[in-house]
């Protein structure tokens, strides 16, 4: 009996075993299973998943290339600024998922009182962004880094700081039409920065790395990098004291004849390079508003106006380039003239006169000049006014920039003749007239304007931009005629443009009054365009200056009102550029005794007004009403 | 039966098997104290080459930290000199120098005049015909050269 009992048990011991042996089996052969596919069949998901739980990519931002005058001066860069934000959720108390009740962090009007001041913001503006139901608002972007290192150090609750790159323009609006700006998103909006935003802009780089909980990143965790190539640095044409100086000029023009714009363009003659290029009223880049969108535009390639008597420089270029005249050929000038009931009159009354092509210029007579057209013929004209860039873009390419405007064959009338050689009835931009002229003053050789010298990689070197192209538009012969003319527009017997002449220099160029079209055709306004363009050192012409001034009140002749500008500008150009005066072969100790003298006569005035003004001021006041 | 079987027994004799059959084998058996050796030696391998790959990690890891240390003092001196670059330049702004001039009782010149050598001085403040070649060669410009 008790063997049979100890058979039994003994059996069932081992049946036991076994079934506890399969089933450990089935569970270690599950575990196994699992293994295998968890580290082999799914390894690169299971990989992936892991990495996606740890890892965080983070994109670089390229920092934007800057933009040099032609100097190396800097005149747009870029700086890290500080944005400031809230979470309104921060000082409205909440409830948790729990259901427990959850305080306010913080007063939202404590907190206003305290940022708003240190922001120059209005407490109730701020205090109002704070209690606006969202997650996240802006209370100040692209503020300085420094101020807004100062307020988070405050460690107020619900404030947060993000930096982001930001624009800034040194030297405040200078050249602002032709550089442009950028949005507050980095977006190149306007002038240099739109038009060559794809070198300036760089390309963002990526940061992949590792994080634990809470966001910290795990010190031997994976970290690749892929830097951001920053964007490449623009060297443009400009000269930054040239620059100034045409803009200083040109707002001084604006307060002086109260007029409504002023446009001055400087142009380096042989190279096409643009030295200057102001646009007055302006505006700072750094502080945009809306009020001052019609600044923003940059006039010398954005606006057309007819050139008025500074075409006739053209017109004469043509009649001789065309053969039909020459420089000696008499014209017998009356001081008007009817051509298909339409008459044409000289500003100036005077008898009829002898006068060649440069006494025409000099004393800018339209009917002589209408006569010269005449022999010239409306094809040759027409022709000769596009060769010389009219009716098509100067190929800078400037965001915006207009070509202007020639009649076709079609739409010359009887009157349109005569219209055209005086500078009506064609529209162009200040910059084609003055690329026009230093093609002239070039020997003939026109040369496409240019704003950009070149670019500079990370390597610093600069990578010069291409070549401009260049063109012949009149024979060598011509131009030299020409500049002969424009000299004697400015120191010839009765010439308009006196007032442009420069002490030591050689100057020739042509003053413009024309009259205003009114806005959407129709005829014209009482107001007037006044320009000069003009040519310097006439021994080897170098910069070409054009001006024109926008509706001035009172004077309103080129030659009185544009001329003195165009001289101020010009002889700034040239101290800038180091050009020697064509009267520089005197002795040293010549110079130096003029200088003493003027700078003694100009110390002797400025104490003189000086005391004058002392003892203005300190005369006994009278006794009081 | 066979014949065999029937033959008379004969006489066993004991032949000396040759001594490498006969020997038995000789099997080291280790002692144990040899034992404890062996197993502390392990051990130390292990926990040294534990110590050591947790030691390279860490330094790994240290060194990260210090890499990324340097990262920010470099950001930061970028940051620093896209600053200063932008302070410079403020400060270089002709509308602000003309400002000052005419705030400290100075006058526009309305006769500046150049004083043109008649040789170019390479020195500091020396003077070319040629502006852009100034330039060129103006360690304060160095955006044009390649020292940048």
């Amino acid at each position: 009996m008790g063997r049979w009992r100890l058979d039994d048990s003994a059996r069932l011991s081992r049946r036991r075993i076994r079934a506890t042996f399969a089933v450990f089996l089935l569970v270690f052969g599950l575990a196994v299973a699992q293994l295998v596919n968890i580290q082999v069949l799914s390894a690169e998901e299971y990989a992936e998943r892991g990495v996606r739980q740890r890892a965080r990519t983070i994109e670089l931002p390229a920092s934007r290339g800057r933009i040099y005058d032609r100097e190396g001066d800097v005149l747009a860069t870029s700086v890290l600024s500080a944005t400031l934000y809230a979470d309104p959720r921060s000082f409205v108390p909440g409830v948790r998922p729990d259901g427990q009740d959850v305080p306010a962090a913080a007063d939202a009007h404590r907190v206003a009182r305290t940022i708003a001041p240190m922001l120059d913001l209005d407490v109730t503006w701020v205090e109002d962004r704070l209690r606006r139901d969202a997650h996240f608002v802006y209370l100040a972007r692209q503020i300085d880094l420094r101020l807004g290192e100062e307020i988070m150090a405050l460690r107020l609750p619900g404030i947060g700081m993000l930096t982001e790159p930001s624009r800034v323009y040194p030297s405040g609006g200078l050249a602002a039409q032709v550089i442009g700006f950028t949005g507050i998103d980095g977006d190149a909006l306007q002038g240099l920065e739109a038009r060559h935003d794809d070198l300036l802009r760089g390309t963002p780089g990526t940061l992949h790395f590792e994080r634990a909980l809470g966001g910290l990143s795990i010190a031997s965790g994976l970290r690749e990098v892929a830097p951001a190539i920053p964007g490449r640095d623009l060297v443009l044409t400009i000269d930054r004291d040239i620059q100034f100086a045409a803009e200083r000029v040109a707002a001084e023009m604006i307060e002086r004849h109260d007029a409504d714009g002023a446009t001055i363009v400087v142009l380096e003659v042989g190279s096409g390079e643009i030295l200057g290029m102001a646009s007055a009223p302006t505006f700072d880049p750094s502080v945009l508003r809306a009020e001052e969108q019609s600044f923003w535009r940059n006039r010398a390639v954005t606006d057309l106006f007819e050139p008025g008597s500074i075409q006739k420089t053209l017109s004469i270029a043509a009649a001789l380039e065309s053969g039909a005249i020459t420089p000696e050929t008499v014209f017998e000038v009356p001081d008007r003239a009817t051509i298909a009931g339409n008459t044409f009159s000289d500003v100036s009354k005077h008898g009829i006169e002898q006068w060649t092509a440069g006494d025409i210029l000099a004393r800018s007579s339209n009917v002589g000049t209408i006569l010269i057209a005449q022999r010239t013929g409306a094809d040759a004209l027409r022709e000769q006014l596009i060769t010389f860039g009219y009716g098509s873009p100067t190929g800078l390419r400037f965001p915006g920039e207009v070509g202007g405007h020639v009649p076709s064959p079609q739409q010359w009338w009887a009157t349109t003749l005569p219209t055209v050689a005086i500078g009506y009835g064609t529209s162009s931009t200040l910059l084609q007239i003055a690329s026009a002229y230093a093609g002239i003053a070039n020997r003939g050789v026109m040369v496409d304007p240019v704003l950009v010298r070149g670019t500079v990689g990370n390597d610093g070197l600069l990578e010069p931009a291409t070549a401009p192209t260049a063109r012949r538009v009149i024979s060598t012969t011509t131009a030299a005629q020409v500049m002969t003319m424009l000299e004697a527009a400015v120191d010839g017997e009765g010439a308009s443009g006196t007032r442009a002449r420069i002490a030591g220099y050689r100057v020739g160029g042509k003053s413009g009054t024309a009259i205003k079209a009114l806005e959407g055709g129709g005829g014209y306004s009482d107001r007037y365009v006044s320009s000069f363009v003009g040519v310097a050192p006439l021994d080897d012409p170098r910069i070409v200056v054009a001006v024109m001034i926008d509706g001035p009140r009172g004077d309103y002749y080129g030659g009185l009102v544009a001329a003195p500008a165009f001289a101020e500008v010009m002889h700034a150009s040239l101290l800038a550029r180091r050009i020697v005066p064509d009267s520089a072969g005197r002795e040293l100790g010549e110079l130096v005794e003029q200088t003493r003298r003027e700078s003694a006569e100009r110390a002797e005035r400025a104490l003189a007004e000086s005391t004058r003004a002392l003892e203005e001021s300190t005369e006994p006041a009278g006794p009081a009403d | 039966m066979s014949a065999v079987a029937l033959q008379q027994p004969r006489r066993l004799r004991v032949v000396e098997a040759p001594s490498a059959i006969v020997a038995p084998e000789v099997a080291e058996v280790a002692s144990g104290r040899r034992t404890l050796a062996l197993v502390l030696a392990t051990a130390v391998t292990i926990v040294a080459a534990v110590f050591g790959i947790v030691g390279l990690t860490a330094m790994a890891a240290n060194a990260s930290v210090e890499a990324r240390a340097l990262e920010l003092q470099v950001a930061q001196a970028e940051r620093t000199y896209a600053e200063l670059v932008a302070a410079v330049a403020a400060k270089e702004d002709p509308g602000r120098i003309r400002a000052l001039a005419l705030e400290l009782g100075l006058v526009p010149s309305s006769a500046a005049r150049h004083l043109l050598l008649s040789r170019g001085i390479d020195a500091d403040g020396g003077m070319r015909s040629d502006p852009d070649e100034v330039v060129l060669n103006d360690p304060l410009k160095p955006v044009l050269t390649q020292g940048r």
